[in-house]
């Protein structure tokens, strides 16, 4: 986190500008559209305003989850609903929350497991690494018979 | 070098050939020194004699050289060497010689006819000093119990004269009194006339019956024959015919000069036309009393200036003696030339604590020029100088001061040169050997130097006979076992001095001025090997185990344990061989220990380079943990994104 640039930061703060705009503007032309979906993509729009990491790792694969979860729920809204505000309603209905809201919740399980295993792995190789060390460093201690400041 | 030297054991034979047999002492055949039997291997009749060497007191060794040859009616040198003493654990030295014809003339002393005097022992002793005197030696023991006849009737045989420094046994009846003065070591080689003095004495003892001034003290003997003159000393209670007193007189004539040569001693009746006309001593009926000495005439003068220093300094400073040599003895130019010596005295009282000794020495040989050179109370032929050495490195504290004074000052040449004397022909090249007194312990390389026969006085080598490299290697190697730091002490390193090559001189000076303790050792190591190297070809395991431990030090500085194991093992198995270039260059390989070095180096940077890895791993964790979850959540959204794509391709394409 604190190897972000101060120009990455800069875009960060303009991607939640430009998204909150686009927010604005869509519930502002129309608020019937903008409900569902606020209502959809909610996990990742709250893990976008919360989340600390650098590049917004976390929302962004919340996102990207929710928006892969919501393609089948949109599309089948799309083409079955009766009028706009149906096919808002059966987007903002339980069936259609659910997965995407499940979706949000295992991104976030993964960015939550997935680094822990990747550390563990790390731990391990290096855990190797000092260990082929150690041994290299107690044969040339004994061979050369140098002091052991250990 | 070393197969050539007498020091040099064959088989326990000296010289390849006598074998000495020291169960059987001969009770006289030494002439006072201790003789034994010996047996020569080569010959059928073998009957030899070994007389034993002080380990104090030096073989004439220029005699032991020079008398390759027999000389008839003489117990000639066959050959010298060390060989076990009786109980067979020490190593003494010996002078295998012919053997005595027969009991000496001490045994049985009797009167003998003059007749037979002059056939027996007149003639035969003289052409052996004649046969000495052209080899230009001395024999200097000539005394009843070392001359010896086979049967009456026969000439006699002169003892030998060469297993002790001259004149040591000798009487002070049979010497003139300048000789007998001197302490025994001091008497020097002399002149062939103090053969004919005492071979006069000699004479009168055969022919008297009885040794002449027998009941008197040698102190005595000296001042009687010094008042009186030997002739009249020697002979107050002895009748001789008028022909024999005539050659008796000569003989034992005070000056060495009137004495006869030894070749009109071959015919008595010339002698008597030699006669010399000597001027009697001045005499005055004024005695001055100085330590405790009458004296009525200069000769007792310059005999009691030698007997106190401390009364004869005040003496002449105070002009007593000057004064009674004018008033008393009327002796005026004596007494001037004295005053000269006293003026030049005062003139330089800083001339050190020399002053005074050299005020005495030369005042004695104004006053007697026939003087021996007299220093602190000591009198002494400077020819003597190597035999008074040894006898004050064997104890006699007063005799070593005045021998070191002498030599390190070279007062010797300064009397030799002042008084015009020079020491017998052939005497030892003090002044050859002088530059050893320069290094440290000088005084006991240059004892060494001058007393070449004479064994290293060493701890632990006093069991053996060591006299040369060889025999001082042989000797290490027998006591390395009980050595426990250095090996090289005071006396080891000036008998390397001076026995050894120049080489071996270096490195024992430099040794000398070492002060760090592994200098030290190494430069003792380094001796060691390169005098086996030059001196004893044959392996020295004893010796070389102890060099192994001495070189253990060495072996630690190398890095490398598994090398060093190795070389410890190649060390143990050097030091059996005994060869100690081999040890030495073990641990000398300059390129392998450059070698090591070199990867010690590398180890300690390689071991450097992984503690440094190691630590940064220790705090790497945090960083690790911040590198993982923005892999992982990099990974998630690559999950996702392909997600995305997936059901947007599967949308599209249905």
């Amino acid at each position: 986190m604190s190897g972000m640039t101060k120009v990455g930061r800069g875009f960060n703060g303009l991607l939640v500008l430009l998204l909150a705009l686009a927010g604005g503007v869509l519930i502002a032309l129309s608020s019937d559209i903008a409900l569902p979906v606020a209502l959809l993509l909610l996990p990742g729009l709250l893990a976008l305003l919360f989340d600390r990491s650098p590049g917004c790792g976390v929302a962004r694969a919340i996102l990207l989850f929710q928006v892969a979860a919501c393609v089948h729920p949109i599309l089948g809204a799309w083409y079955r609903c009766d009028g706009i505000d149906g096919c808002m309603a059966d987007l903002a209905a339980w069936p259609a929350l659910l997965p995407a809201w499940l979706a949000a919740a295992v991104a976030w399980l993964l960015t939550q497991i997935l680094p822990l295993g990747l550390k563990m792995l790390d731990d391990y190789r290096m855990g190797l690494r000092r260990q082929a060390l150690a041994e290299r460093r107690r044969s040339l201690v004994e061979e050369w018979g140098l002091d052991d400041p250990a | 070098m070393a197969a050539d030297s007498p020091l040099t054991p064959s088989n326990g034979l000296i010289a390849g050939r006598y074998a000495v047999d020291t169960a059987q002492v001969l009770l006289d055949a030494g002439g006072g020194l201790t003789a034994y039997l010996a047996r020569d291997r080569l010959a059928a009749d073998g009957r030899r004699v070994a007389l034993a060497v002080s380990r104090d007191a030096s073989p004439r060794i220029r005699h032991l050289k020079l008398l390759t040859d027999g000389i008839d009616n003489l117990m000639t040198p066959l050959g010298h060497g060390p060989a076990l003493l009786p109980g067979g654990r020490t190593e003494g030295y010996f002078v295998i010689c012919s053997p005595p014809p027969g009991p000496p003339v001490s045994a049985s002393l009797h009167r003998w006819p003059e007749r037979a005097l002059i056939e027996l022992v007149l003639r035969p002793i003289a052409r052996v000093l004649e046969a000495l005197q052209g080899r230009k030696l001395t024999h200097r023991a000539i005394r009843p119990n070392n001359v010896f006849q086979a049967a009456p009737g026969q000439p006699v045989t002169l003892g030998a004269a060469w297993a002790a420094p001259a004149a040591m046994h000798q009487p002070g009846v049979f010497e003139s009194p300048y000789s007998a003065m001197c302490p025994p070591a001091g008497r020097g080689d002399g002149t062939i006339a103090d053969d004919v003095y005492a071979l006069g004495v000699l004479l009168l003892t055969l022919l008297t019956g009885k040794i002449p001034m027998a009941n008197l003290d040698d102190t005595s003997v000296i001042r009687w024959k010094l008042d009186l003159g030997s002739f009249l000393a020697l002979t107050r209670d002895s009748p001789q015919s008028g022909s024999f007193a005539d050659l008796l007189h000569g003989m034992l004539a005070d000056d060495p000069d009137h004495r006869p040569p030894p070749a009109q001693l071959l015919d008595p009746a010339a002698l008597r036309g030699r006669r010399l006309a000597t001027r009697p001593a001045r005499r005055t009926q004024q005695a001055l009393m100085l330590n405790d000495i009458a004296v009525y005439d200069a000769r007792m003068l310059a005999f009691a200036l030698l007997r106190d220093q401390k009364q004869s300094i005040q003496s002449l400073l105070n002009g007593m003696v000057t004064q009674w040599l004018r008033r008393g003895l009327g002796d005026a130019g004596l007494a001037a030339q004295i005053e000269d010596l006293v003026r030049g005295r005062m003139s330089e009282p800083k001339a050190g604590s020399r002053s005074d000794p050299l005020l005495i020495m030369h005042t004695i040989g104004a006053i007697n020029p026939r003087m021996p050179l007299c220093w602190r109370g000591i009198a002494l032929w400077p020819d003597a100088l190597p035999g008074l050495l040894a006898d004050g490195i064997a104890g006699d504290a007063s005799l070593l001061v005045a021998a070191e004074e002498l030599l390190v000052n070279d007062i010797a040449a300064d009397w030799s040169v002042a008084e015009m004397r020079q020491g017998s022909p052939g005497a030892p090249d003090i002044l050859a050997h002088r530059a050893l007194l320069g290094g440290p312990n000088g005084l006991l390389r240059l004892f060494y130097g001058l007393n070449p026969l004479l064994p290293c006085r060493a701890d632990g080598l006093t069991a053996a006979w060591v006299a040369d490299i060889p025999a001082l290697m042989r000797g290490l190697e027998r006591n390395a076992g009980k050595a426990a730091g250095s090996m090289i002490d005071l006396h080891l390193s000036a008998f390397i001095a001076a026995r050894a090559d120049r080489k071996a001189e270096m490195q024992v000076t430099s040794l000398a001025g070492m002060k760090n303790a592994d200098s030290i050792r190494q430069g003792e190591l380094a001796l060691l090997r390169d005098m086996q190297a030059r001196y004893h070809p044959d392996p020295v395991p004893a010796l070389a185990k102890w060099v192994a431990g001495r070189l253990r030090p060495d072996l630690a500085r190398w890095r490398n344990k598994p090398r060093r194991e190795a070389m410890e093992v190649r060390l143990e198995a050097l030091a059996q061989a005994g060869f100690l270039s081999n040890l030495l260059a073990l641990t000398d390989d300059a390129a392998a220990r450059a070698y090591d070095i070199a990867g010690a180096i590398r180890a300690a940077n390689e071991v450097t380079a992984i503690d440094a890895e190691a630590s940064r791993m220790e705090r790497s964790d945090a960083q690790r943990l911040a590198d993982a979850e923005r892999a992982g959540q990099a990974m998630v959204g690559g999950l996702g994104l392909s997600v995305l794509i997936l059901a947007a391709m599967s949308v599209l394409l249905r």
